[in-house]
Parts: C-alpha cells; structure tokens; sequence
C-alpha cells in the first residue's frame, strides 16, 4: 500500500495539531489530532479490505491469438478483467508486453474498470523480433481508492506464451517419395583400393608388392604371405548449381522454395568445408548467371560461398516471359518427338498432317531448352570444369524439361549428378486446401523425380517442408484405406503406388551427401 | 487516461469534508474557551466531530463498516491520550504516545494488506 500526496498531507495535519497541543498547552488539540488520523485510519483499513476483497474476487484473463507466429508478424493480446459484483476499487491495468516484444502501432495497452464496473477489456498488438518462446508477464494491476489516498499495484493473470519462429525454413524434408533420408555426410572413400588409413582388406602377397607392406599377423595367422590394403582417400570437386530465379519465390516469407535450397546447399558447404573438399558455386538468376565461384578448396571461397548463398534473393522475372510463378507445361523433347512424327507418319488424319511439320525438326526444342538459364548455365560453366566433378543441382520442378537436360549435360564422362528439386505444389500457400488435388500433383511429380533419379550416376531427391509432405503421406494413407476398402467390395482397384521401389531402381535414397560414396 | 484518472475524477466531488470540518470545529472551540472545557461540553464536542466524520463516509459503499471502525479508531486514539494523560504530566510525551500509536496501527495495515495480497510472505 502506498500512501498519496493527499494523505501525507492529512498525516501531517494531525501531527501538527499534536505539536499545536504541546506548543500552545492545549490538550484538545490532541484530540483533534486523534480525529483527523482516525479518519485517515479508516480510510487504510477500507482500502485495505477492498483489495483483499478485489483479489479474490476480479477474474484477469490474458490470452493470445495465433500463439505461435513468425519473427516481426503481430499477435494479439487480449486481456479482460471481470469482477462479477462490480469492483470496490478503481483498476488501472495495464498489459504488458514479452520482454523482447514491441508494440503494434502504438497500441494502447491499458484497462480501467472503474468502481462499481464488472467488466472490461483490451486488445492490443504485439510482435517480436526474436525467435524462442516468450511469455506475456502478468498484467499491472493499480488499484486506487475513491479519495486518492492510497494506491497498491500487483500483478494477476495468467502468462500465456508466445511461440515466435525464425523466418527461416523449418523441418526440411529431404528424400524420395515421401520418405525421408538421412544425409551421410562424412568422410567419403574412393571406391578403390589405395593408400589412405582405412583398412580395407589383406590378400595374398603376390610377386611385386612392397616387402613393407606385408601384414606379418595375417602372414603367420594363415601360414603365407599377405598383404593388407587400405582405402583410397580422394578428394571430391563439389559444384553447387543453385537456382535462384523468380519462380524460387514462391512460398510464404522465410519458406520459400530458395530458403530451402539454400538450407541444403549450406550443408553441402558445411560437410564439403570439414572435408576440405573443393567446393563451387553457381548461382542462376532470370537472367543468367548471377554467382560464379570455381571450385577451390580454401577457406575464402568457404567463407565467399557462404556470403553468396546466405544473400541469395529470388531475382525479378524479366518482362514479356510471362508470369514466373505459372507453372509451365512439360516441353516436349527431340525424342518424343521423333517418337510422335514416326506414329503420325502414316496417318492421313487432318490432325496429324497439321502436326507433322512442327515435329519433322527438334531445333526449335534445342534454341528453347538452350535460352534456359538453368540449361546454359550448366553448359557453360560445368562443361568447362576439368577433372571428375560432383554437381549439386537444386531447383524447382517448374520447368522439368529444362531440368532434364540441364541434368544429362551435367553428367559428362563419369560424373555424377545429384538432384535436389522442390515440388511447387508443397509451397503453394493455397495449394494444401484441397489435400486430393495436391496429393495428384505430388504424384505427377514423384514420377518425374524417379524418371530423373532413373538416369545413369544421377539422383534426384525432393525437398520440401516436413509438415506439408506429412499431409500429404496422411492423404495418401487415407486413399490407401479407402481403395483398400473399395476393393473388399468391388473386386478390387489398383491402389496407388508411391515412394521408391523397392528394388532401388530408380537410383533410390542412398544417399543425398557428399559422404556417399563414389 | 492517466493511472488515477478515475480516482481523480471521484474524489475531486467528494473534498476531505471530514478531517477539514473536524480541524476547524476544533480549532474554533480551542479559540472560544480560554481553558480546558468542561466534561459535557468535551463529550459534545467529541461527539460533533464524530458525527461530522460518519457524514463524511456517505456514499463510499460500505458507509456503515467505515464509520463503526473510525468510530472505534477514534475512541481507540482518544482512550490513548487520556490514558497518557492519566500516567504523566508532561504534554510532548503524550503527543508522542499518541504519534506513535497512530503509526504503529498505521504500519500494521500496511503490512496486513501487503500479505493479504501476497507481496510480501507473513514471515518477510
């Protein structure tokens, strides 16, 4: 309890009657005294008593709405006092904000409920600039008498907390057909035999071979002379070719389809760092290439790398080509148009003597796949590259045709290519509305993925956010029972089919890292 | 609105008519009798500036509660000064016992209240 200007002032009114008293010899004054400070008394014990009765009867409610949000998006607080027989006292309270909260707007965060008054509240907003879990303290409670004399604040409601998220991209799936896979990153061996620190195997000692390099326990444990082999150790030439165009936008903020790219390919830099293995970057724009970092193996191109991939942004689609985030139809390639013209030659159909010109000739195909930035940028650059070269391509499935080809030009000689394509369809905000339609067009997808994981040294894994493809698995269970349960009555329907087979034919989830090995 | 911005606007209807009264009263008979005034006309007195006190508790919501405890408060105090007056002859000894008692009921409300709302524990 705190004591106002008011009462101080009638406090010392009393003692100066009781000094009048004694300075003039008037006992009455005494009395007078006594009078003015039973006065203030009482009005002590009735604040008193109307606080301890306030207490225990006013209902503060504080909540929240959404509970959860992202860095810097506002929640609101809503905060209501009710005191069912109206309250005894005057309540100021005031809302209170996490600690590393700021308020929306200049919210006015404060309540009165007046004496007499049952109920009041206040919305205001809140946003907070820190990922973690923030809780919203109790809300200030000034409890004031009616004269002004005494006031107390304490602090009553609940705490109700605020999960903020990182604008960044959370439970990253990688995998194949739905299925997660676990990235082997580590160290890699060569798939040979050579002189590293690995034991590989001991075999038997044949004419040639260095007389140090005989294993005298194998040699005295089988009775003839045998060597032990290690594994060759090599180093892995590592390029990133990482997509950066307007249609990698796509996604609520933080979770776009690039946030998860670059998550991958940070990864690949972390692992390829630890190993000291030679890392390249390419990043492509709309309108060509927009980062180009050779491969090297020190620790500025690390650090260069890092930079580049952390700053990347969607670049703007260039005008006139469209809106960039309209899914393009599938082109068609030189073989299935070789394929069309050969099943349309001998028709006399009106409709295949119109289509025939278009398909006697691939070179239109070749000039468009050719202006993709994708595609020239994987034949300009990685083409140029010398040596055994690893390729990380990470992109959308917007324009599959030109993945394609962009991922067998990667491929030359003996490379291997590994695929890393984000299905639009798990970034579309609106696109998990109708889980049926959805579910088809992941299906439409995954077989693109496995024809591409079909190709030889290629694999193609899918990255998406986890909870989306956690739907979507939930979508594909329900249609499982419920085919399964149409079958039981109507002899039986093909029940769909997805994930990798399991005869690991379409190049599977072995191993999406730079750990696997080669 | 500021923090006490309701309390401002009731109180400033409702002056402190009590203890102002009660001081006046008084101070205008302190000035009127030369001397120590007899016992009917004290018990007038006493009894005038309890009334003016129970006025001036009308209209807070629990008149009747407030008034009975600044009665008892009141005649409490006054038994104190009589008291003292009865155990010694020195006045400043008796201002100070009065003093005293007031602060001591004072602070003990303070504290009540302050355990009554968990601000403190009762052993703090």
């Amino acid at each position: 309890m705190h004591a106002t200007r008011r009462a101080w002032a009638v406090a010392a009114t009393a003692l100066v009657l009781a000094a009048l008293a004694v300075a003039f010899e008037r006992p009455l004054l005494l009395f007078a005294g006594a009078t003015v400070g039973a006065w203030l008394l009482a009005h002590q014990y009735l604040f008193t008593h109307r606080a301890a009765t306030l207490d225990e009867r006013l209902t503060v409610e504080q909540s929240l709405a959404p509970g959860r949000v992202a860095t810097d998006d506002p929640a609101t607080v809503t905060l209501s006092l009710t005191a069912p027989d109206g309250s005894p006292l005057d309540v100021h309270a005031e809302g209170r904000r996490p600690v590393a909260g700021r308020a929306v707007d200049d919210a006015d965060t404060t309540l009165e409920l007046s004496r007499g008054q049952t109920d009041a509240s206040t919305t205001f907003g809140v946003t907070v600039p820190v990922a973690g879990a923030h809780a919203v303290p109790q809300p200030t409670l000034h409890l004031a008498d009616g004269r002004g004399l005494f006031h107390e604040s304490i602090e009553r409601g609940p705490t109700p907390r605020l999960t903020v998220e990182p604008r960044a991209p959370r439970n990253v799936h990688v995998g194949a057909g739905g299925d997660s896979v676990a990235a082997a990153y580590g160290e890699h061996d060569a798939g040979r035999i050579g002189s590293g620190l690995e034991p590989a195997e001991v075999r038997k000692y044949i004419a040639g071979d260095e007389a140090k390099r005989i294993d005298w326990k194998a040699t005295a444990r089988l009775n003839e002379p045998h060597v032990r082999e290690f594994e060759a150790e090599t180093d892995r030439t590592t390029v990133l070719l990482i997509d950066q165009r307007a249609a990698t936008g796509l996604g609520r903020d933080g979770q776009r389809v690039l946030d998860y790219l670059r998550e991958v390919a940070i990864a690949y830099l972390e692992s390829a760092r630890e190993l000291d293995d030679p890392l390249g970057c390419y990043a492509v724009g709309d309108e060509g290439i927009t980062v180009s970092e050779p491969p090297n193996a020190d620790i500025d191109t690390y650090t260069t790398i890092r930079e580049a991939l952390t700053g990347l942004e969607p670049t703007e689609a260039p005008s006139g080509h469209g809106r960039a985030d309209r899914p393009r139809r599938e082109a068609r390639t030189p073989a299935t148009a070789r394929r069309d013209a050969v099943r349309l030659a001998d028709e006399e159909t009106p409709f295949a003597s119109t289509l025939r010109p278009f398909l006697e000739t691939a070179d239109p195909y070749v000039e468009r796949v050719d202006a993709n930035p994708l595609f020239a940028a994987t034949r300009s650059r990685l083409t140029r590259l010398r040596g055994s070269t690893w390729t990380v391509i990470l992109t959308d499935d917007r324009d599959r045709a030109e993945l394609r080809e962009a991922v067998k030009v990667a491929r030359r000689g003996d490379d291997h290519v590994v695929v890393f394509v984000a299905p639009r369809v798990l970034y579309e905000p609106d696109a998990m509305s109708d889980l049926e339609a959805a579910y088809d067009r992941y299906l439409d997808f995954e077989e693109f993925r496995r024809s591409l994981a079909a190709l030889d040294r290629v694999e193609a894994f899918e990255v998406a956010p986890g909870d989306r493809i956690g739907a979507l698995l939930a979508q594909q269970q329900r249609r499982r029972q419920a085919s399964g349960g149409a079958a039981g009555t109507s002899g039986g329907e093909p029940t769909e089919k997805m994930g990798p087979p399991r005869d690991g034919s379409d190049g599977g989830p072995t191993a999406p890292g730079p750990g696997d090995g080669r | 609105m500021s923090e006490r911005g309701a309390t401002d606007r009731r109180t400033s209807r409702v002056p402190l008519f009590g203890p102002v009264f009660a001081v006046v009263l008084y101070l205008a008979t302190v000035g009127i009798l030369p001397g120590a005034p007899s016992l009917p006309v004290f018990g007038a007195l006493v009894g005038a500036s309890l009334l003016i006190l129970a006025f001036s508790f009308a209209g807070t919501g629990s008149a009747l509660r407030t008034t009975l405890v600044c009665w008892v408060l009141a005649l409490a105090l006054f038994a104190v000064v009589w008291l003292a007056q009865r155990g010694t002859d020195s006045l400043w000894l008796v201002a100070v016992t009065l003093v005293a008692v007031g602060l001591l009921v004072g602070y003990g409300l303070h504290r009540y209240e302050r355990v009554q709302l968990g601000l403190v524990s009762e052993t703090g």
